[in-house]
């Protein structure tokens, strides 16, 4: 049993939900802030990772980020940064495969938000910035938790992105959904039978526990207004 | 909670970045069908050299030569086909010429049992619904079996029942799940799913080599490799007369050893 | 306080602009009435600064809240308002206290809220378990919790069914007197306003078409008086009525010494009548009463 797959499948699919988490939750409370034409606009624009089959996209980053290309060469002469064939590449591909899979309930959560709840918090002293933290994000926890949940799951599962921009190598962007298809194109039944099966019982049992934390909370103050 | 959110956020991070991707270890990139023989030399090159086994990456020749020639950290390429190592070399990302390393074989194959010993009776059987072979533009071993069925006009007569993998081992894998028949390569018979189907006659008949354009598969030093002293001591290796008997071994025939790049 | 500025909405029959001149005294109680979709909500948002005007001047106690010339617009944050919303919005995730403690957090000053709207014993409570006059109540308490020299509300009586009705209003002539303070008050309905407001605005498509001070307006509407003879009974959320026969009419402004229990009582009481609507049988609703001993 080789667990260096999925290790890093963990350790990839966590660095992305992070970044992302952090990432969208600024972003979509600008979005509320534009106004709608524009973030139309923009919220089309985030949903095109999921229209662009993932070896396609994996292929175009390739292009894009290769040492080859002007960009990656730039990133690696100034900040020695390969964001093709090594783990950060494959951070940075999830995080663009991802994205609509945070982006959108999380949006979805902030617009359901009463419009009277945020201008409360305005009128009661908040900027920006403290209704963010002290109201918005905690009246739409549900909505992060699965937000966090879906993307979590897509990276675990994600391949073809993962196996055009990482190569396979073995130990750094080897995961293991890559590793389990490598099973099954040697012919290795039992080694990818064994490897998904620990991956799919680790997955739940995580995806488990993060709901049971929402359905608690949900509990205890169900949102109702008037 | 921000904060504690910041700093596993942070910690996080600095793990992930933390493992740096380009180490100096050999790199060898090669055609999923060829993962036997290869697997076998690179333990023995381990041991006769009291070395590291190099790394290994299979895939798809196509894949693996796309993502070489943008800059994928791999030393040493075997292709399924002799053009695309030739296109590496083209670009001027190889440090040697394209040597070839093995003629592929094909075999035509069945879980069940073979209703003669001649192919196209075989093939032309009504009870065969499925035939699996490889993608014959993408794939060596899919358009050497294309060219066997049309030097014997048998491919309008089949066309409706092949069904065509990505690369000759997910043929393989088709003909052990639902298709009746398929083209593979002889060295597909080494694996554990296979060996109690090595049974000539009964399970699988040659294709003869002479009605296809030689499978010529072939390897190239990649330009990072050949900074490594260890990746050209492999690739020479690779041509030592202990590798090909493995690789015969494992039912390739064996090219005549040339100084001779290009097309045979 | 000064205000003077339009703003162009748009409304299903086309564009309506907003055009609102005013100048208000410190401690007024302004009651702004017309019909839905006249703009009255929308003024209050301009004095609050969640809306923008396009044009004008917005001067509160010599400070300069918005002037178009000069490109000043100050946000709703730093504008010391307290707003009262319709449906009495608080923050679901937080308790009673902790929603208070959002706006200010001096625990005595929160404890003393809480007292002055009776609601001490429900600081631990959440929003989601309150009735509707419980939450408007504790709304009001967080209003006010920041010491607002202006309070905006904005129809806080519409979702609220009569009996509830009194006793906030009475809750906020009560913080208006006490903090000093300058309100506006918006509601539809004008029995509301002439029982709280000194001065009414009627604005109709946008515009103020009239700017009466309360005993203008009284004398535009028609009264009587009555002698009543009946019981004053009250109910459990402190609100008094004459019942009288058939005739049941909740009394408004009751001094601390009004009686409490049931008594048989002869009373005068004058009648501001806009409308009368009959309800039922037994009852008819009379608007707008004010009682007399």
């Amino acid at each position: 049993m080789e667990w260096g797959p999925l290790f890093l499948s963990i350790k990839l699919a966590a660095c992305t939900t992070l970044i992302l988490f952090l990432f969208c939750v600024p972003f979509s409370y600008v979005l509320t802030l534009l106004n709608p034409r524009l973030r139309s606009f923009i919220e089309a624009g985030s949903n095109l990772p999921l229209v662009l089959p993932p070896t396609v996209l994996g292929f175009y980053l390739l292009i894009f980020l290769s040492p080859t290309s002007a960009l990656g060469e730039f990133l690696e002469s100034t900040i020695s940064l390969r964001l093709v064939f090594s783990f950060e590449g494959l951070v940075f591909a999830s995080c663009i495969y991802s994205f609509p899979f945070m982006l959108q309930p999380i949006l979805a959560g902030m617009q359901s938000l009463p419009r009277q709840i945020i201008e409360l918090s305005y009128i009661l002293g908040k900027g920006r910035f403290q209704t963010l933290l002290r109201v918005i994000i905690p009246m739409i926890k549900p909505h992060l938790v699965k937000a966090s949940m879906m993307t979590f799951a897509h990276t675990i599962g994600e391949f073809g992105v993962v196996l055009m921009v990482g190569g396979n190598l073995p130990g750094v962007t080897r995961v293991a959904s890559v590793s389990i298809y490598d099973h099954f194109e040697k012919m290795n039944y039992a080694q990818a039978h064994y490897t998904s099966l620990v991956l799919l019982v680790f997955s739940f049992t995580l995806l488990w526990f993060l709901t049971t934390l929402t359905a608690s909370d949900q509990t205890r103050n169900a949102p109702k207004f008037s | 909670m921000i904060q504690q959110c910041l700093l596993t956020c942070l910690c996080l991070l600095s793990i992930c970045l933390s493992s740096s991707a380009w180490s100096s270890a050999l790199r060898v990139a090669c055609a999923a069908n060829f993962h036997l023989p290869l697997e076998k030399i690179s333990k023995n090159f381990a041991k006769d050299r009291s070395t590291e086994t190099p790394q290994l990456v299979f895939g798809s020749s196509g894949q693996l030569a796309a993502q070489i020639l943008l800059g994928a950290p791999i030393d040493v390429f075997l292709s399924a086909d002799m053009q695309r190592p030739q296109k590496i070399y083209t670009r001027g990302m190889g440090a040697s010429e394209v040597k070839p390393y093995a003629l592929g074989r094909l075999i035509l194959f069945t879980r069940s049992t073979l209703s003669s010993h001649i192919i196209s009776e075989v093939l032309l059987n009504p009870g065969i619904r499925w035939i699996a072979m490889a993608k014959p533009d993408l794939a060596p071993y899919g358009r050497a079996a294309l060219e066997f069925l049309s030097s014997g006009g048998l491919e309008s007569k089949i066309e409706s029942k092949l069904v065509y993998g990505e690369n000759v081992m997910q043929a393989a894998q088709f003909s052990m799940n639902a298709a009746d028949l398929g083209f593979l390569s002889r060295s597909t018979l080494s694996l554990d799913i296979f060996k109690p189907y090595d049974l000539r006659g009964k399970h699988w008949l040659k294709v003869d080599h002479k009605l296809h354009t030689p499978i010529i598969q072939g390897m190239i030093l990649i330009e990072r490799g050949s900074r490594n002293p260890e990746a050209r001591t492999f690739f020479e290796y690779l041509q030592s007369e202990k590798s090909r008997e493995v690789i015969a071994g494992f039912g390739y025939a064996l090219p005549e050893i040339s100084r001779s790049s290009g097309d045979l | 306080m000064h205000l003077n500025f339009h703003k162009k909405l748009w409304t299903e029959s086309g564009p309506m602009p907003l055009q609102v001149t005013l100048e208000l005294e410190p401690g007024a109680l302004l009651g702004i009435h017309g019909p839905s979709g006249a703009g009255k909500s929308m003024l209050l948002r301009c004095i609050a600064g969640l809306e923008r005007p396009d044009e004008g001047r917005i001067e509160v106690d010599g400070a300069v809240w918005f002037d178009s010339s000069q490109e000043i617009f100050v946000p709703p944050q730093h504008r010391k308002i307290g707003f009262l919303f319709q449906d009495s919005p608080l923050f679901s995730h937080l308790s009673v206290d902790e929603n208070l403690k959002f706006a200010c957090s001096d625990t005595n000053s929160r404890k003393g809220l809480l007292e002055k709207v009776g609601l001490t014993g429900l600081s631990k409570a959440y929003p989601s378990a309150l009735s509707g006059g419980q939450r408007q109540r504790i709304a009001l308490a967080q209003a006010l919790a920041r010491q607002p020299s202006l309070l905006l509300l904005d129809e806080p009586f519409s979702s609220l069914d009569p009996f509830i009705r009194t006793s906030i209003q009475n809750l906020i002539e009560d913080f208006h007197k006490r903090c000093s303070l300058t309100s506006f008050l918006v509601s539809h309905q004008m029995e509301d306003l002439l029982r709280m407001a000194d001065r009414v605005v009627e604005v109709q498509e946008g515009k103020i078409i009239s700017d009466l001070s309360r005993n203008q307006l009284l004398e535009q509407t028609a009264s009587k008086s009555l002698r009543v003879q009946g019981e004053i009974i009250q109910t459990s959320d402190l609100n008094s009525y004459m019942i009288s026969g058939n005739s049941v009419y909740p009394l408004n402004g009751m001094s601390k010494d009004s009686p409490t229990q049931r008594q048989q009582v002869e009373m005068d009481i004058e009648l501001k009548v806009k409308e009368i609507r009959v309800v039922g049988k037994k009852e008819s609703e009379i608007p707008g009463i004010n009682g007399n001993k």
